[in-house]
């Protein structure tokens, strides 16, 4: 059992220069496991009376000494390396910054670059992005590690499920969720804008030329190539759902029944009725998923006290998506803060 | 309540139109990278969660 570091508790604390209170880097090595924060409402007192004192970028340094140690005790307890792909999931200042976008292959391409093969962990928490960037980062992982496991505390919604379907296992916390993933046109599922198309086109054919002028507004408003275009994104995702849980999750063709009655659930809009419908680690289980739960891991406390330090660093800070390893990787992207205004401007 | 020709209370809300503004604007900012060693975390820093 290590020695119980002495960590300063928030009230005895005195008052004293901010440079005295700077923990080093190890500062935590000795942390007893229970006194990691394993909800937000602790992340925040775990912060705000043990360093509350400290300046914003100390306090940074700090939040980061935690992370560091919390990522190492889970590398421990798992022996294989864990890789943090993290995003602002709530309230975030435009939801285009935080999905999953073709910057992120520079955030990837340095987490695993210090990373050992064959097996990998990857924390991700997103509420989702672009499809050709999804493709391009499981290849990039998939050329490197032969065994890959998703652990999902909260929010791995729309291509951020399709990630989790090139895995082989996924981690579920109780509050962990994966979602629908058929795509999306600017916020409206494609699915959607297909099938009022055909509703219009039926009802057209029924009603004459009034029916027409009636739905012409509607149907002015996407062009032919739009609707191609959409339909193909439709099977893009179908298609790389299918590739994926065939070849790393289900080892199987995909014409497999599981493969092919899994896609058709995630896919199906007017199942869902929503594409921000949680889709929980149960029902993902029935449709075969290679879903754990994460409590009967025991690095399940540490996962939740990680998952919270995350949502407290984005909602403390202008970050807004984050790559973390603990072989010397942590940056993200912030929201650049404004800039104070000129002289001249002022005038 | 403004009093008429009040002019260092309008121009108080003028700079804080001006401050709104600037925060406003703030969401199109453009993203920049930051290391984990530079991160400013401060409590003030609240965003509308509502924990604080």
């Amino acid at each position: 059992m290590p020695k119980r570091l002495n960590l300063p508790k928030g009230p005895q604390i005195q008052k004293q220069p901010s440079t005295a209170l700077i923990p080093a880097e190890d500062y935590f090595l000795n942390l007893p496991p229970e006194e990691f924060p394993a909800t937000y409402q602790a992340t925040l007192s775990f912060f705000e009376e043990k360093f509350g004192n400290l300046d914003a970028k100390d306090l940074g340094k700090v939040a980061l000494s935690l992370r560091q140690e919390t990522i190492k005790r889970i590398e421990a307890a798992t022996k294989r390396s864990l890789i943090c792909y993290t995003s602002k999931i709530y309230n975030p200042p435009q939801p285009q910054h935080t999905s999953i976008n073709h910057f992120d292959l520079v955030g990837f391409s340095d987490l695993i670059s210090t990373i050992s093969p064959p097996n990998v962990d990857i924390l991700i928490v997103s509420n989702g992005g672009e499809v050709e960037a999804t493709d391009r980062i499981v290849t990039l992982l998939r050329e490197r590690f032969n065994h890959i496991r998703y652990i999902v505390p909260s929010n791995a919604f729309s291509a951020a499920t399709l990630l989790c379907f090139s895995g082989d296992e996924i981690l579920m916390g109780s509050q962990g969720t994966l979602g629908p993933i058929d795509p999306q046109m600017n916020g409206t599922p494609i699915q959607a804008i297909l099938e009022a198309f055909k509703k219009a086109k039926t009802e057209i054919e029924l009603g004459g030329m009034n029916t027409l002028l009636a739905y012409w507004p509607l149907l002015s408003k996407y062009s032919l190539p739009v609707l191609e275009v959409g339909k193909q994104y439709k099977n893009l995702s179908e298609s790389l759902a299918k590739k994926w849980l065939s070849s790393h999750m289900l080892h199987c063709e995909e014409s497999d029944q599981r493969v092919i009655d899994c896609v058709e659930f995630f896919s199906a809009y007017e199942t869902h009725m929503s594409h921000g419908r949680s889709i929980a680690r149960e029902e993902a289980k029935s449709k075969k998923l290679e879903v754990r739960k994460l409590e009967q891991y025991d690095i399940h406390d540490l996962v939740l006290s990680l998952f919270f330090q995350y949502v407290f660093m984005f909602d403390k800070s202008q970050l807004v998506k984050f790559f973390e390893n603990a072989h010397g990787i942590h940056w993200g992207w912030g929201v650049a803060p404004p800039t104070a205004p000129t002289e001249a401007g002022k005038k | 309540m403004i009093e008429e020709g009040d002019t260092n209370t309008l121009k108080q809300l003028e700079h804080i139109s001006q401050e709104v503004e600037k925060l406003t604007e703030s969401s199109d900012a453009p993203l920049v990278a930051v290391d984990a060693l530079d991160v400013a975390i401060s409590f003030r820093n609240t965003s509308a969660i509502g924990w604080h």
